[in-house]
């Protein structure tokens, strides 16, 4: 029988993706959704929760655009309605807003689903198969999703959470999803147990030097 | 000299635990049954003692008599004391010399064991005026790196220092006023600090350690000095160089959520092992609040919990010394000498080695153990001086 893989997703991710990025991310979405907010002030009760929604889209994506520029690396370019992306050690990442906790809004692009398709390799380390070995694959995707809460016409102006999610092939479920604030702590918390380094040696021969003094 | 006195007296000696025993002259002329003139001449080294008034004088002093034959380490640097009120004359002297007893057990031990390799970034400052802020904060985080701590809560600094190589004393002084002290030796190649105990609060430890460290980077090669100003600004760094170290901006600053309130810097406090007022001195070094701010929190916190105490001092148990209590564990355990000739060995009373190693009371407690006699209380209180200077004995006695 195959031993299972010591690797765990979380372990993935931040192996792959360093801190600053995710920090980076976190700030461009939720200074995203207050721009957008300030953006949508004004117009018409009944034209403003879609232009909300649409101003979100737009200026999440400019500032998700700016943090994967700054901090990952093949970031794809602004145009039209294409998903934003960009590149960091073996993941693609994406984004996308959903409402509350059920994110029906995941499987709508075509691209998206594309980039997921890549997680078959990391489904081992969540699942680990009979036959399968898992090898560490060259290419996984993530997403991170801002959460607003309630019908748009009443949400506030700040996204409600943002999480990081990892999907699975067919997205129709996720191999690992956090809030971004817990999966920020996962990094402090890697060095668990302190190394004691506090620990003298005996020298050599102070055994048989105090036998030859007595 | 004296005639009949005997070879090899070092007044050094006499003068150096005078200090540690915080005695007058006069006070150990009573003691030992000789004139205070007698004693003057003794710490001038114009006269030794006979064997008998020799052995008087390390019984009521608490050290064997061979001890004052043993020629004196070298100095320690000079160390920078949080006081530098006159009112501490004699406790600074009295720490100094503990701090010099710690290396010359330190020495003793390494005769046999070797220490763990100093490693500490290294800095050329020979001005206080050349150390920016920045300069503190890339040693702290320098430090941490080098010491693979990582950017989060440190769980042990005791641990991490020593194991850093640095020597860590931790007692009960008699002077909850002078927190620590911290100086390098030439003989032992590295430095020691030593810790008072006598506030029993573990959040305060932590930074008191924490800002020792960083006079030990920061202001080695400076010519410490009493002009206030000067002395002021050694402090200061030294305690901004505590808050970067134990609150690193990166991770810290995540944890804060503003505006805050004084329950929310005391899960903060539970959490990174620093009080409240700490946290708030770091939080305005780091500009996430405003001194304005910074001084309301402070009132609140008067206002709530008094200036001394916050909630929760006792919950976090003072981190221990561990280096030197190892070392002579290890000499124990691999037979290289037996442990009640280790105080003989020395040189030092058990009770004083037991102290500045952190080994547990009565560790060399045995039946072969020469039981050096003690300073009954009675015997201090009748000793008091005209002037009215009384003496603290270090450590209250067993009862």
């Amino acid at each position: 029988m195959r031993k299972p893989p010591k690797e765990t997703i979380d372990m993935l991710l931040m192996r792959n993706i360093p801190r600053e990025l995710v920090m980076a991310v976190e700030e461009a979405l939720v200074v995203g959704a207050l721009r957008a907010s300030e953006a949508a002030k004004g117009m018409d009760a009944g034209h403003h929760p879609h232009v909300l929604g649409q101003m979100r889209h737009f200026h999440m994506n400019e500032a998700f655009h700016t943090a994967l520029v700054t901090s990952a690396s093949s970031t794809t370019p602004i145009r039209g309605n294409s998903v934003i992306s960009g590149r960091s050690g073996l993941f693609s990442l994406g984004r996308f807003n959903a409402s509350g906790h059920i994110w029906f809004n995941a499987r709508r692009s075509k691209t998206r689903q594309q980039m997921s398709l890549a997680n078959r390799a990391i489904e081992p380390l969540v699942q680990p198969g009979l036959f399968e070995n898992y090898q560490e694959p060259a290419n996984a995707t993530a997403f991170f999703v801002g959460c607003f809460s309630g019908g748009i016409e009443n949400q506030s102006a700040a996204t409600l959470s943002i999480h990081v999610a990892v999907p699975d092939k067919e997205m129709k479920g996720w191999l690992f999803r956090e809030d971004i604030s817990r999966f920020l702590a996962r990094y402090d918390s890697v060095i668990t147990v302190q190394e004691d380094k506090a620990m003298p040696s005996l020298k050599r021969g102070a055994i048989k030097r105090v036998v030859e003094e007595n | 000299m004296s005639r009949n006195g005997i070879q090899g007296f070092q007044e050094d000696r006499l003068a150096q635990i005078l200090a540690v025993r915080r005695l007058s002259q006069s006070q150990l002329a009573a003691l030992v049954g000789v004139s205070p003139a007698t004693i003057s001449k003794w710490r001038a080294g114009s006269q030794a003692p006979e064997r008998e008034a020799l052995d008087r004088l390390a019984n009521v002093l608490n050290v064997t008599p061979e001890w004052f034959t043993k020629l004196t380490t070298s100095k320690l640097s000079l160390p920078l004391f949080r006081s530098n009120a006159s009112a501490h004359v004699s406790a600074r002297a009295m720490l100094e010399g503990r701090l010099e007893w710690a290396q010359d057990l330190a020495l003793e031990l390494e005769e046999f064991v070797d220490y763990p390799v100093l490693n500490l970034p290294t800095r050329q400052f020979s001005d206080p005026e050349e150390i920016s802020v920045e300069d503190i904060e890339i040693a702290a985080t320098e430090c941490r790196e080098m010491w693979r701590l990582g950017s989060g809560v440190i769980q042990d600094l005791a641990l991490a220092v020593e194991g850093a190589g640095v020597l860590l004393v931790r007692e009960e002084t008699g002077i909850a006023q002078i927190e620590g002290l911290s100086a390098w030796s030439a003989v032992l190649n590295r430095p020691l600090i030593l810790l008072s105990s006598d506030k029993d609060n573990g959040y305060r430890s932590r930074f008191d350690l924490a800002h020792e460290l960083g006079h030990l980077i920061l202001h080695k090669h400076i010519m410490h000095t009493n002009e206030i100003q000067r002395h002021k600004q050694l402090e200061q760094q030294a305690h901004y160089f505590a808050g970067a170290f134990l609150l690193p901006a990166e991770t810290f600053a995540t944890e804060v959520r503003t505006p805050t309130t004084l329950d929310d810097l005391l899960l903060i406090k539970r959490r990174w092992g620093v009080s409240v007022g700490a946290i708030i001195m770091r939080l305005r070094a780091l500009q996430i609040i405003r001194d304005d701010e910074a001084q309301n929190l402070f009132k609140r916190r008067s206002a709530r919990w008094g200036a001394k105490a916050e909630p929760g001092d006792r919950d976090r148990v003072p981190e221990q010394p561990r280096l030197l209590k190892r070392a002579i564990e290890l000499i124990v355990d691999e037979n290289v000498m037996p442990l009640e000739t280790i105080p003989r060995h020395i040189g030092f009373a058990a009770n004083d080695i037991e102290m500045l190693s952190g080994l547990p009371e009565g560790y060399f407690d045995s039946r072969n153990v020469i039981q050096l006699t003690r300073m009954r209380r009675s015997s201090i209180s009748s000793s008091l001086n005209p002037a009215g200077n009384s003496v603290l004995p270090f450590r209250s006695p067993k009862s």
